[in-house]
Order: C-alpha cells, then sequence, then structure tokens
C-alpha cells in the first residue's frame, strides 16, 4: 500500500487483515522507496494506492513503474479522490500510461465493496487479455476458432508474466496444451490458423500490424505473433529485438 | 486603504482552490466514513481494543481536518462575496502571543521542533484589530512553520514594538524554504493550501502589512506589520472599536483560542493525536 498519508491506509489494512485471504505488505509513503524495494525484487500481486504519495503524484509513479525492469509488473490499484473522479482520459494507443490494463481506479465508497473488488481483480487479468485478443483477431482474420483465440490469448498472457523472452514451445505452448489437454503441436496449429485466415483476408489492420512490426510480406511464426501482439497491447514500439526473436525460434523449431 | 469590500487581487475566483478544498474535504469524510463501516460490520470478538480505538482516532482527526477545510471554504467564501469587514477591538497581543506557545512542550515531544516566544521585554500590548481575523492569521503563520521544520527545528516568534506604537509580529523557522523543491512537496500535503491567501487577505482588509521572505541563512521569515490606533484612526477614522469584554466573553474568548489552536495543530502530521492542555 502507499500513501502519503499512513493514517489513511489503516482502514483498509484492519480491514483487509481481519477479513482474511489477504497478505499484507509494508506501508509506503515514498514512492521512490517503493520502486527500489520492488526493483531489489519485493514481489507483489496488488499495489493499492492513493492518488498521492510524500514524493509524487501516482501517474508519475506509475511512469516511473514502466521504466523498471522487473520480471512482473503488479496490478496497481488507485483509490480514486477528487482527482481521479475527473481524470484525464487515457488515449491506448497515444498513452504509454495505459499498457495492457495493469493499473485501475477503485473507487473508496465501501470497505466491502474494496474487499470483493480486489477478489475480482485476480482474475480480471485473464478478461480483459481475452476481450483485446479477440478484437484483434475478429479484425484481422473475421472467422476463427473460439479454440484458436484461446490459444493465442494464453500465451500471450504467459508472456506478459515474464520480462525476458521465453521459450516458444518449452515455456509458453507447453502450459497451454497442458490446460487444453492437447499437444503442443496443436496450439501451435491452431495459432499458424489465426495467422493464416489474417493472411488470407488481407485487412489493412493486419497489414498495418504487420509493417509496423516489421514483417513486411512475411507472415509471422507463432513465436513472432504472440511476441508482437503482447508488444501491441503494451504500445511499445518494435525493436531489433524482435529481430533476434526470429534467430532464437528458428534455434527453438531446430531443436 | 482600499475598499474593505474589495477583496485584493490574490483573492479572486479564478484563484479560488476548489479541487484542494474539494480533494481535502472528499478525503476526510471518506476516512470518517470506511472507519465507521469497519467499526460497525466486522465482530468485534477477537478484535483487538487497540484497533477499535485507532479507528476512532482516524474518525477524530478527519473530522478536525474537515471542520478546519470548511471554515477556510467559507473564510475565503466571505472575502470573495466582498461582505466582509473587520469587527476592530482592543486585543491583548502578548497575552494571545503566549497561549499560542502554550503548547511547546507537546510540540517538542511531538514534531521535535522547538517553539519560543520573545515580545522584546514587554508584557501586554494592546492593538486594535479582528480578534478573529488574527487569531487566523497567528495559526496559520504558525502551523506554516511548524509544517516547514524538520526533526531539531526551530520556530520563535517575536513581537517588537517601536517608540509610536505599532508593532512587528514575526514567524520564523530554519525549515524548508518558500521555494518549490521536493522536501517543500513532502512538507506541505495535505490542506487546502488558502493558508497565506486568507492570512494576506485579512492583512488587506486591517491595513496590516505582510511579507514573507526566505534569508539566505535559510527557513523562512514571516513578518507581520501592525499598524499603531493612531495610524488606525487616522486611516480609518469610521473605525468603532466593539463593546469591551466582559469577564465571560473573556473566558469564551480563551476557550475559542484553545479549541482553534488544538484543531489547527491536529492538522500538522505528527501532532494529531496530541493532547494540548
Amino acid at each position: 500500500m502507499a500513501s502519503y498519508d499512513l493514517r489513511g491506509l489503516r482502514v483498509y489494512r484492519s480491514y483487509l487483515t481481519e477479513l482474511g485471504g489477504f497478505a499484507l505488505g509494508k506501508s509506503y509513503r515514498m514512492g521512490r522507496e517503493l520502486l527500489q524495494d520492488l526493483e531489489a525484487g519485493l514481489c507483489c500481486d496488488i499495489l493499492l494506492m492513493d492518488e498521492k504519495l510524500a514524493d509524487m503524484h501516482a501517474f508519475e509513479f506509475l511512469r516511473r513503474l514502466h521504466q523498471c525492469r522487473l520480471p512482473r509488473l503488479p496490478q496497481v490499484v488507485m483509490l480514486s479522490g477528487w482527482e481521479s473522479s475527473r481524470a484525464r482520459p487515457f488515449s491506448l494507443a497515444a498513452d504509454p500510461l495505459h499498457p495492457a490494463g495493469n493499473y485501475c481506479i477503485m473507487d473508496s465508497y465501501s470497505l466491502s465493496d474494496m474487499a470483493q473488488s480486489l477478489s475480482v481483480l485476480y482474475d480480471l487479468d485473464l478478461e480483459q487479455l481475452t476481450r483485446r485478443c479477440r478484437s484483434l483477431c475478429e479484425e484481422w482474420a473475421g472467422q476463427f476458432s473460439e479454440t484458436d483465440c484461446a490459444y493465442l490469448v494464453e500465451s500471450v498472457q504467459i508472456a506478459f508474466q515474464c520480462r525476458r523472452k521465453m521459450a516458444i514451445r518449452k515455456e509458453i505452448l507447453l502450459p497451454v496444451s497442458k490446460r487444453h489437454k492437447v499437444t503442443i503441436s496443436a496450439v501451435d496449429s491452431g495459432i499458424r490458423r489465426l495467422i493464416e485466415a489474417s493472411e488470407k483476408e488481407g485487412r489493412p489492420s493486419w497489414q498495418a500490424f504487420k509493417q509496423s512490426f516489421r514483417f513486411k510480406t512475411q507472415r509471422p511464426s507463432t513465436g513472432e505473433l504472440i511476441y508482437s501482439v503482447k508488444a501491441l497491447l503494451q504500445n511499445n514500439t518494435p525493436s531489433l529485438e524482435e529481430g533476434a526473436l526470429r534467430r532464437d525460434e528458428q534455434t527453438e523449431h531446430t531443436f | 486603504m482600499s475598499k474593505p469590500n474589495t477583496p485584493s487581487k490574490d483573492m479572486t475566483w479564478e484563484n479560488f482552490p476548489r479541487d484542494r478544498f474539494a480533494e481535502e474535504c472528499f478525503r476526510a469524510l471518506s476516512s470518517i466514513k470506511l472507519n465507521c463501516e469497519y467499526l460497525r460490520h466486522l465482530p468485534e470478538s477477537g478484535r483487538d481494543q487497540a484497533q477499535n480505538a485507532e479507528a476512532l482516532e482516524d474518525i477524530a482527526v478527519s473530522s478536525a481536518r474537515l471542520e478546519r477545510s470548511l471554515r477556510e471554504m467559507m473564510a475565503m467564501l466571505a472575502c470573495l462575496q466582498g461582505d466582509f469587514s473587520p469587527a476592530w477591538e482592543q486585543v491583548e497581543l502578548c497575552g494571545l502571543l503566549r497561549s499560542l506557545c502554550a503548547g511547546q512542550a507537546q510540540i517538542l515531544e511531538g514534531l521535535g521542533v522547538r517553539l519560543e516566544l520573545d515580545c522584546g521585554g514587554v508584557e501586554d500590548f494592546y492593538v486594535q484589530a479582528d480578534r478573529e481575523c488574527l487569531l487566523q492569521i497567528c495559526l496559520h503563520l504558525l502551523s506554516n512553520a511548524l509544517r516547514a521544520c524538520a526533526q531539531g527545528g526551530h520556530v520563535s516568534i517575536s513581537l517588537s514594538v517601536t517608540p509610536e506604537e505599532s508593532c512587528t509580529l514575526c514567524f520564523a523557522d530554519d525549515g524548508c524554504g518558500i521555494q518549490q523543491s521536493p522536501d517543500n512537496y513532502s512538507r506541505f500535503l495535505g490542506g487546502s493550501g488558502a493558508g497565506l491567501t486568507l492570512c494576506r487577505e485579512y492583512c488587506r482588509l486591517m491595513g496590516w502589512q505582510l511579507e514573507l521572505d526566505s534569508p539566505s541563512s535559510g527557513g523562512t521569515r514571516a513578518s507581520v506589520q501592525i499598524l499603531s490606533q493612531a495610524e488606525l484612526r487616522r486611516n480609518n477614522p469610521e473605525v468603532a472599536l466593539c463593546e469591551p469584554d466582559s469577564p465571560w466573553e473573556r473566558m469564551r474568548q480563551e476557550s475559542q483560542l484553545r479549541y482553534r489552536l488544538a484543531l489547527e495543530l491536529h492538522c500538522i502530521p505528527g501532532l494529531e493525536t496530541v493532547e494540548f492542555k
């Protein structure tokens, strides 16, 4: 938890402690200290945050959080106050504060609603990701299999959980295949079907996506699609790392 | 001297700190509401009595913040609406300053800041003032000085009287200064930000001068030049003094001062729960 006014956080802490089901960490006044501890390895699922910290605004904290090299970004929950209730509109395309939805604003109307919202938040990641990936599949491929879309969604979710580039088959496709009780090749084929359907449709949105990630006329591979969708949802610009991925993937396939 | 009912250029509707007022009020209300919910909804069995006491304490602290914000907001609105005029009376300034400093020991314990008063050897000194305005000015300047100081800091209140019987009231601290800085930002979180604007307006209404500066040695110095009675009558011949205080009224005023001082000091982080006697 973080706020310039630790006293104000006390009631949330007391309530969640007595309710049970939540493991509460330290409360921070300074955003700088919290960022240092996160970079040093502090693990948490959720950061419950006031709009104001003692040394910076919560939006400034979010900017700096995204500049940190963290294996996994915690979900930031900003307790709403006067400012955030009239929050500036965010443009998903333009605003670097809005990656794949790892922050949200929560109204502080009641403790019971807050506790319930936090519980739901653990499952909300997947729902948002599903919605966004599905929307991309609709834009690109038109018609597609729900199962193939689910393979892509879950693969992208796994990719989000780790900052480093993961081994596509062993670390991403394998867990998905186990979940669906199919082979790795089945998952791979499902994602390739999405790619082929998008190629066949040849829609401008698909072409633009390929161009922005430098695929040009080539169709992306499974791994390339997973990481490009991840980057798109994070609103990052493509980099030379995408080329490196291709070399890694070739090695993986060879294996 | 400008007309009493014409606000100064700092006191304008455009400068009205609506967002900060709203934030202060809603923050305090939210804390009160949530602490009440906490006390009401979870079963008491097994709960540590200390946690109940904490919740009640937080309600009290938030109530104080809310009251302070509302008082400041009403004061600003009265000035903006132009229907506020000073109610002149004789105020014994040294006694008022001694009352302000009555919580020196608690302030030292709570904040680690030393508060000192120097009336220049004068036992009592009367000024013509609106008592409420004078009190607000003193409370704001004292509060700002205490907030600016770190542990081990020093605040001094001094009064120097001229032979012509005007005087200068000074609040000096060795804190973070008035320039915008990270230290300054973190020390002045919370509050409506209306304090200095109100101080300036009250000074203007009474024909006084308020100056703020940061000496090269650091800290801040706030000086209020108070008119002598002769100067006041010269500048403002229509000033009519209120009726002299009755003993009852004097007791009431002392009680009000103690309450308002506690209210102001309880809004300073570190002094929220200190009992000022």
